[in-house]
């Protein structure tokens, strides 16, 4: 029995206890039940991270799992580095995301299930991060999926929140689509599915060269395979064209928002490739579609964030697009990059969306950022610490984005990569602009709606304590994993897991990396400089600029028209067919020639039916003819 | 008793349907009674389960006795690793079947449980005979109680519902006689003896022509691919499934489905391994169109139990997809999705039928938000939902894993297509579950009850069960290893001889 | 002139000819129902004649039986017509046609 079975026992047992019990006997004390289960994942997940720091390492099997001739797929776990470090990451956020919601949830009638929900959520999305084969990973990701359905369907009654549930599941099982067709190359290439088989660099370099055969056309096996996982990484991360879920998905309580949809599942996208990168660093062509997809969905998100008024949309584009900056990392070949990102951005997208729900929860649940203004004086703490996070993802250094930030940009830039470089770069202005601008808007300059204001009251201690310690591992989290950059201690610590064999990393000069790093400060300076500018200094320059680049606000608020898009092109479409297969296919083809089956005999019959006239005489008639012409028969034959 | 283990499960319901036709007359103790007989039933296959020989593929608890030795008919049944499982489903779900039938049932009772009764022996015989003869015995005597229980117990439409069922099924089966008759003729002109012995018979496999195992192939698979159903044979499904009473449902999906694909495996592969290899790409072309096909037209259906009708269509395409990639992972998940799918449809088809009993509508636009109300229903209703899907740590996903992989194996083009159902499973699935429990509160079911201790006491089981194969699959695909290992070398040996 | 085989054939013959076409024409069902009597008794006169004339009595006791079951015919018959009776008012074989195709 290894220690980090208890990590993943922790939760599971915290669910199974809430889900059976929950509704009859533990109800308002769930959270009980829950912290205690996640606290225990937290604190065995510190434990490890300081073995693993250590040189230990497990990559064990619990039990034979799906067997089936040749294949045996074991129930195994493996912690490593790169698994230590996601640890750490979820159960961090997701202590927090616990505490904060004993005062967020408290007057719900459905504390109980919310807290089963969050269980059932960490359990699985540990079970994503610490499994040691593919299937295992698959079955994390489609829990997380489950568990985030649950959790955006919390209010289920309400329609939006119905349908955005709905979506997100749905969105996610066509990305996982391609993750299956992905699992299935593996397993026919490797015969296996444990990671210790699919990344020898052997194996990998003895198939890079084949070829695979799909509907007559001839792929690269390992870009079909790994562009097939990609397609996953797509749906979960967020990424364009399956981005649409995300937003949406804000319907759910906030802390899940925070939970779920900033900090952790969405990121697991950016872990799988990142496990994969002895993969994906020999799959050129799918490289080349990792970098472009992130750096679009990078670009897209923060043209929508820039016009949203709906403060959780805010940040939801706002991790579209920092999600889009962490698969363009890991598309350049920056895997140490894009999960230190996923690090650094766990903590302070958490901070935003706690305390998000936070203002929230003073403006009784209106989150229109039109409507406020002035909070800074009512939510002191809340203040303090959204500013934190916004000054962290706007990449101010020392604050933790940064670190991570800069150097995505860097190895961009050092791969040679200088339009997606160039892109990115111009996003990061942007975050910052936008970030700064719900800023302003939520906090700063006078309150908008009197009468919310006047009601308006800083958060309990459950759930500023959670800001507060999220914003100091804000401020600390990237120094003291990325200092010195390129060479800090994360780099020492995930190097030897994420750096494929055979690969060669570039490295940048140091006059050219200073000259970037100043470069990105400068351009994150600028944004908050035109913020302030725009939403403190001259208030009705926003007015001006929308009136004067109105088409390009229109599209850009609606959010470049996607949904209406695959409403159009895909939805109705395959409701059309359904519905022509089911009446005019199903009824008026296969059962008219069943019926037509039943209709030839039933027609003989009813020409034969006049026959029989129902008089007696008659048959009596037709027996007498019978006899006389058959008596004829055989006495002259 | 262990030596005789088969035949009392064969004729135990029998016996049980006479002794309630005798002395009972309908009403609680009647329905008692036919709970009781079923239980045990269920409690027999217990030791079978546990005494099976898990290392070997022949035939085991055989019992063989002459019947009309001029004919060559025996009474001869066995059990093995492909029919044990089928064997547990059956007894299961029929118990399940009962109980769930207690206040579903208001008239003609005593009659609805001997059918089921009846019923329950011809299923089981079906499973476990290995004599021609018997088994086409079985496999009629099984369609009356089944008839019976949709014309006479189902909805509006139920007499035209269970008349396609008996003649779409009756049709099939004609077909199937045909083709045994010309077995027992060359097994007799190949080695001079004349018998209906399923095993003998599957013995000569290789001296078959493949002019003539086409022959025999084609009039199996037709007679077999009503049964499944396979597309565009399957029209009688939704129709039959809308219109049965809920245990009718439950054993419609759950048992007598799975005897099309048992019996392409226990006949089609084994007997005419040369054309079952030809038609192999026939028969995944027509599994991925059902696959497909199920999916979206069950994405438009206004009715929830015809929803679950053509999600069947769909399911059982996986399950024919896996048979016919003919290697050991695609068998097994076909095997064991046959199983999934007969727990998860089953149990659909109980909570529907609950939910039914209290709104007395199926038409999903007059549900909506009444999760509020039957939040352990809500649950409940959900964790199936989700298994239908296919969602991981539930069985349905192991079983379509390894459908997945042999088929990918055998045939990567439509293995991609095939998965594309996955997506619309949770399309079709989500959908339906989205307008009934969530969106809206309807002021119609504010007062509806939750589920009942009854009601509990028999999703309980297939709960357990649906959980179990998600997590710890190796109990159920160890009984089938050495089986279907044996199978694919037979069919193999035999394909590769005829060539 | 003595009465051969010939007559007593001719005799049946006849009878059984006019009992036959009593059944077929008329449309009052105790008539045809006697017709039918005399159709059963023209085969009985066939029966005695070749008893005679063979010198066998096999053909006697089949006459025996015949007349057994034209008595027990006789009697469920006019049973069913007199309850056929009671439900349609009539016994008119032309309006008896419920089995019409």
């Amino acid at each position: 029995m290894h220690l980090e079975v208890l990590i993943l026992l922790g939760p599971l047992v915290a669910f199974l206890i809430n889900g059976l019990f929950g509704r009859l006997y533990i109800k308002n004390n769930a959270h009980f039940v829950a912290i205690a289960g996640v606290g225990l994942s937290w604190i065995v997940s510190i434990i490890t991270f300081f073995r693993v720091m250590g040189g230990h390492s497990v990559d064990a099997t619990l039990y034979n799992w799906v067997a089936a001739g040749k294949f045996n797929i074991p129930f195994g776990i493996l912690v490593d580095p790169l698994t230590a470090i996601m640890l750490i990451v979820v159960t961090t956020v997701s202590t927090m995301v616990h505490i904060y919601s004993m005062g967020y949830m408290h007057d719900d009638e459905g504390y109980w299930r919310f807290f089963t929900y969050l269980s059932i959520f960490t359990f699985s999305m540990l079970i994503l991060v610490m499994g040691n084969n593919f299937l295992m990973l698959f079955v994390g990701w489609e829990l997380v999926g489950l568990s985030s359905y649950l959790l955006i369907g919390f209010w289920f009654y309400k329609k939006s929140a119905a349908d955005a549930c709905k979506k997100a599941f749905v969105m996610n099982r066509i990305g996982d689509f391609g993750f299956y067709i992905g699992l299935l190359l593996v397993i026919v290439t490797f015969q296996g599915l444990n990671y210790s088989d699919a990344f020898q660099y052997e194996a990998i370099q003895a198939i890079k060269a084949n070829t695979y055969t799909v509907f007559g056309m001839q792929f690269s096996l390992i870009d079909l395979m790994t562009l097939g996982l990609f397609c996953g990484a797509m749906g979960k991360s967020a990424q364009f064209p399956l981005h649409t879920w995300l937003p949406d998905a804000m319907e759910g309580p906030t802390p899940v928002s925070a939970l779920i949809h900033a900090a952790t599942m969405v990121t697991a996208g950016v872990y799988m490739v990142a496990r994969c990168n002895a993969l994906f660093s020999e799959a050129h062509i799918t490289s080349m579609v990792v970098v472009y997809v992130g750096m679009f969905t990078a670009f897209l998100g923060a043209t929508i964030g820039l016009t949203q008024y709906d403060l959780k949309r805010i940040l939801a584009y706002s991790t579209v697009s920092q999600l889009g900056y962490m698969i363009m990392a890991t598309g350049v070949g920056a895997y140490v990059a894009g999960i230190f990102h996923l690090f650094t951005h766990a903590f302070f997208k958490g901070l935003l969306f706690l305390c998000s729900g936070s203002v929230m929860h003073a403006m009784h649940n209106d989150l229109d950022v039109r409507k406020m203004g002035g909070l800074k004086k009512k939510m002191p703490i809340t203040y303090w610490t959204y500013l934190v996070g916004c000054i962290a993802i706007a990449g101010i250094p020392p604050l933790a984005g940064f670190w991570s930030k800069d150097e995505i940009l860097a190895m961009t830039f050092a791969n040679g990569h200088m339009f997606p470089w160039f892109v990115a770069t111009v996003v990061a202005g942007m975050t910052a602009f936008y970030m700064f601008r719900s800023f302003f808007l939520v906090f700063e300059g006078t309150p908008r709606n009197q009468h919310m204001h006047d009601h308006a009251h800083e958060s309990p201690a459950t759930m500023t304590g959670p800001l507060v310690f999220l914003a100091i591992l804000s401020v600390l989290a990237g120094a003291v994993f990325g200092y010195p950059l390129e060479n800090g201690f994360i780099h020492h610590f995930l190097g030897p897991v994420l750096t494929p064999e055979g690969a060669h990393p570039h490295h940048l000069e140091h006059s050219t990396a200073l000259m970037l790093m100043i470069l990105s400060i400068v351009v994150a300076a600028a944004g908050i400089f035109i913020s302030w500018l725009y939403y403190i200094k001259v208030p009705s320059l926003p007015g001006k600029t929308v009136k004067a680049f109105k088409p390009v606000h229109t599209f850009f608020y609606n959010k470049w028209f996607f949904d209406e898009l695959y409403d159009a092109l895909i939805v109705f479409p395959i409701v059309t067919i359904s519905r022509f297969l089911w009446r005019g296919f199903d009824v008026n083809v296969i059962d008219f020639t069943v019926n037509a089956f039943g209709k030839v005999p039933m027609f003989i019959g009813g020409v034969a039916r006049h026959l029989q006239t129902g008089r007696m005489q008659t048959y009596i008639f037709t027996m007498v003819v019978g006899v006389i012409v058959l008596f004829t028969i055989f006495y002259t034959v | 008793m262990m030596e005789n283990i088969l035949s009392i499960l064969i004729f135990f319901p029998l016996v049980a349907a006479f002794v309630i036709f005798l002395f009972f007359r309908g009403g609680k103790t009647t329905m008692w009674a036919a709970f009781i007989a079923t239980i045990i039933e269920f409690i027999l296959t217990i030791p079978l389960m546990t005494s099976f020989d898990k290392t070997t593929a022949a035939m085991q608890f055989v019992e063989k006795a002459d019947w009309i030795p001029a004919l060559g008919i025996q009474y001869y049944v066995g059990v093995d690793g492909i029919s044990i499982l089928m064997i547990f489903l059956t007894t299961l779900l029929t118990a399940i079947a009962v109980l769930g039938s207690f206040t579903y049932i208001q008239k003609r009772q005593r009659e609805f449980y001997l059918a089921l009764l009846v019923l329950e022996t011809g299923m089981v015989g079906v499973f476990l005979a290995l004599d021609f003869f018997l088994f086409y015995i079985f496999w009629e005597a099984m369609l009356i109680p089944m008839y019976l229980i949709i014309g006479v117990w189902g909805g509006k439409r139920r007499i035209y519902a269970a008349v396609k069922f008996f003649l779409y099924t009756l049709a099939g089966s004609v077909l199937m006689m045909l083709a045994i008759i010309a077995l027992f003729f060359k097994h007799g002109e190949v080695t001079g003896i004349y018998t209906f012995d399923i095993m003998a018979i599957t013995a000569q496999a290789v001296k078959y022509t493949t002019g003539f195992q086409t022959i025999i192939f084609l009039a199996f698979f037709l007679g077999f691919a009503i049964k499944v159903p396979m597309f565009p044979l399957h029209t009688w499904l939704p129709d039959a499934h809308v219109e049965a009473p809920t245990a009718g449902s439950v054993i419609l999906a759950g048992v007598l489905l799975k005897m099309g694909t048992y019996g392409f495996l226990r006949f089609c592969l084994p007997i005419t391994p040369a054309a079952s290899i030809s038609f192999m790409p026939f028969v995944a072309i027509l599994s991925v169109i059902a696959i497909v096909y199920g999916a979206l037209v069950a994405m438009v259906q206004s009715d929830i139990k015809k929803l679950v009708a053509y999600s069947s269509v769909s399911h059982m395409g996986f399950v024919t997809l896996g048979i016919y990639a003919v290697n050991q992972a695609g068998i097994e998940g076909g095997i064991l999705q046959m199983f999934n799918h007969g727990i998860i449809t089953g149990a659909l088809f109980l909570l529907i039928g609950a939910i039914y009993e209290r709104t007395h509508t199926r038409e999903i636009s007059e549900y909506g938000g009444i999760a509020a109300s039957v939040p352990l229903f809500a649950t409940i209703f959900l964790i199936f939902t989700m298994g239908s899907i296919g969602l991981p740590g539930m069985g349905a996903f192991i079983g379509e894993f390894l459908v997945l992989v042999g088929a990918f194996e055998a045939f990567s083009d439509y293995a991609i297509i095939a998965a594309s159902g996955v997506i619309f499973a949770a399309v079709y699935m989500l959908w339906m579950y989205q307008r009934v429990l969530y969106e809206g509160l309807n002021n119609r079911w504010e007062k509806l009850k939750d589920m009942n201790l009854r009601e509990i006491i028999y999703i309980t089981p297939l709960l357990i069960i649906v959980f179990w194969v998600g997590v710890y699959p190796e109990t159920f695909t160890s009984y089938m290893h050495e089986s279907v290992k044996n199978l694919v070398e037979q069919v193999f040996t035999a394909g590769v001889a005829m060539k | 002139m003595e009465l051969t085989l010939a007559h007593y054939l001719i005799l049946s013959a006849v009878i059984f000819a006019l009992g036959m076409t009593g059944v077929l024409i008329r449309k009052n069902l105790i008539v045809m129902f006697m017709s039918l009597e005399l159709m059963l008794n023209a085969v009985n006169i066939n029966l005695a004649a070749f008893s005679n004339y063979l010198q066998d009595m096999t053909g006697q006791i089949f006459i025996v039986f015949v007349m057994a079951v034209a008595a027990a015919e006789a009697a469920v018959g006019l049973a069913l017509i007199i309850s056929l009776f009671r439900n349609k008012q009539t016994i008119n074989a032309e309006e008896l046609n419920i089995m019409r195709g």
